[in-house]
């Protein structure tokens, strides 16, 4: 039984898709075994908030009925679960937060709806940090999850729940919402696959915001080629979001094996070497000898004004106080203090500072296209260091070196897949950026390293 | 004269605004904050009057029709 749960648990939505069509697995044993898998490990990860057993099996059945019918929806049967900053008519959405910890929506977030569309089954929500910011104490009325490879760490955030529950396979996808990294922070933390798409590419309407000209949706999955096709269902233009796009959807799937040969890959060393842990350092350095030897074209790049990114927190900060000012001064009490002073200081900057964060980050956004002009891909780390203890976290969460802002700022898409373990057994992620709205290409690179590589297979002993 | 620290100019802005941090909290807000503006000086810096940015409605991606 263990034997069969753990086979069912870390497979792929592709590989459960090939499965159900096979008549190898029904997704009513799917749901199930991950049920009691979720019912067994929530104690310890706390990955999920609520867990909608009922409507997952009355939807697994819904699944077979179709299925039995010849219906070829590409995440037919496949189980996803949903940061709990997205709305979901019917069940509570708590952002994480006591504010709205018994919350009902009565509307769902766009992103759900294309994959319930999509043939998905709802599984439940699962933890965030408190709106999508910071990290949540332990005595929080939503205690923060915690990382399945080693439960002293934390499984990164703000979509730290979706990390978790991918990594410990308590789901096959997830959504996750991006301000500055909080898709790639959990990708690289808990060993999975993340995308933080172009901005504008998936609609954010029915999630809570942090920071609107900041702010991404996005899939989360256990290889890139799950998330092409996740990111095939979510990518569409939604008129309730200012920033949607009508830029064309290409085809994700269909280029996925095309490999790296002729992408020209820039490395950005000198912008995070010296700030990066030696054994990340070599982990991609590993990387970039794979991507070298299936063809790519490897050349460091260096760009110049990248040090601006730091205004991230400027924008971050004033937004987000814009949203929760009114909170903020009618119940103070219930954001949990570091959060609370976190969200005020975004009230101690000026217009003029605002503004010119805003001017920041246009230098930052034509340095990076000019640099883009000579290779299709930038290549980095996602984070300095593997996943911090939570003593850590709970000390300077904000002040952890990082490489995941700058593609916010700039809005381009930008993935984290992992690359191999630190000497503290703890997986590393590498990120590699696109161009505005190559998500194509972004999959592509993504898949050939998986392809010539076993990290993403790996998984913790739970 | 020496500069105001950061946590000085911390409690200063706070009075300015009207918000009231704890005070177990000022430190770390006074360390943000420090590290943001750093970062604004920065660009500051490097302002030219003739080819500094603009700022757009959405100066990111190409507006949609």
């Amino acid at each position: 039984m263990t034997t069969a749960t753990v086979g069912i648990a870390y497979l792929t939505a592709a590989e459960l898709g090939r499965a159900y069509r096979s008549g190898e697995l029904k997704p009513t044993d799917v749901v199930r075994s991950l049920l009691e898998r979720i019912e067994r490990l929530q104690p310890t990860v706390r990955a999920y908030i609520t867990v909608t057993g009922d409507r997952a099996m009355a939807e697994a059945e819904a699944a077979e009925r179709a299925l039995a019918e010849g219906d070829t929806r590409p995440l037919l049967g496949v189980p996803m679960a949903y940061k709990d900053i997205y709305l979901t008519s019917g069940v509570r959405t708590t952002g994480g937060s006591a504010l709205y910890e018994h919350y009902v929506p009565e509307t769902t977030a766009t992103t759900i709806r294309l994959l319930a569309e999509a043939g998905a089954i709802f599984m439940g929500k699962v933890a965030t940090h408190e709106f999508a910011s910071g990290i949540s104490p332990e005595d929080h009325p939503l205690p923060p999850a915690r990382n399945p490879w080693n439960l002293e760490r934390i499984p990164g955030g703000s979509s730290s729940g979706s990390g978790a529950a991918l990594a410990a396979g308590l789901t096959m996808g997830a959504l996750g919402s991006d301000t500055g990294g909080s898709i790639r922070h959990p990708g690289t933390a808990c060993g999975i696959a993340a995308l933080k798409p172009t901005y504008g590419r998936c609609s954010r309407v029915g999630v809570f915001p942090l920071s609107w000209s900041l702010d991404h949706t996005g899939p989360m999955a256990r290889s890139s080629e799950d998330l092409a096709i996740m990111l095939q269902v979510l990518a569409a233009y939604d008129p309730l979001d200012p920033a949607s796009s009508h830029a064309p959807v290409d085809d994700y799937t269909a280029t996925l094996n095309d490999g790296v040969a002729g992408l020209k890959i820039g490395v950005m060393r000198s912008w995070y070497e010296s700030k990066t842990h030696p054994d990340v350092v070599a982990a991609v350095d590993n990387a970039i000898g794979v991507l070298r030897d299936l063809g790519a074209e490897i050349m460091d790049v260096e760009i110049p004004n990248l040090e601006l990114e730091k205004v991230l927190s400027i924008i971050m900060s004033v937004e987000a106080y814009a949203y929760h000012k009114h909170d903020l001064e009618t119940r103070r009490e219930l954001y949990p203090p570091v959060l609370r002073n976190r969200m005020l200081s975004g009230g101690l900057y000026s217009g003029d500072e605002y503004i010119d964060a805003q001017r920041a980050r246009d230098l930052v956004c034509r340095s990076v296209a000019a640099a883009m002009t000579d290779v299709d891909l930038l290549l980095s780390p996602t984070r300095g260091k593997t996943a911090l203890t939570f003593p850590e976290a709970y000390g300077d969460y904000m002040g952890a070196v990082s490489f995941t802002g700058l593609f916010n700022l700039t809005g381009q898409p930008a993935i984290s897949i992992p690359c191999g373990f630190g000497t503290d057994d703890m997986p590393i992620g590498l990120q590699l950026a696109g161009r505005p709205f190559a998500e194509a290409t972004v999959l592509r690179a993504a898949h050939a390293y998986e392809s010539a590589t076993t990290w993403h297979k790996r998984h913790p002993t739970l | 004269m020496s500069e105001p620290s950061w946590e000085e100019i911390a409690r200063a802005r706070a009075t300015l605004a009207g918000i009231t941090f704890d005070e177990d909290q000022v430190a770390a807000i006074a360390t943000g904050l420090g590290r943001s503006l750093t970062a604004l000086a920065e660009y500051r810096a490097k302002l030219r009057s003739w080819d500094e940015p603009a700022i757009a409605f959405d100066s990111r991606i190409e507006r949609q029709p």
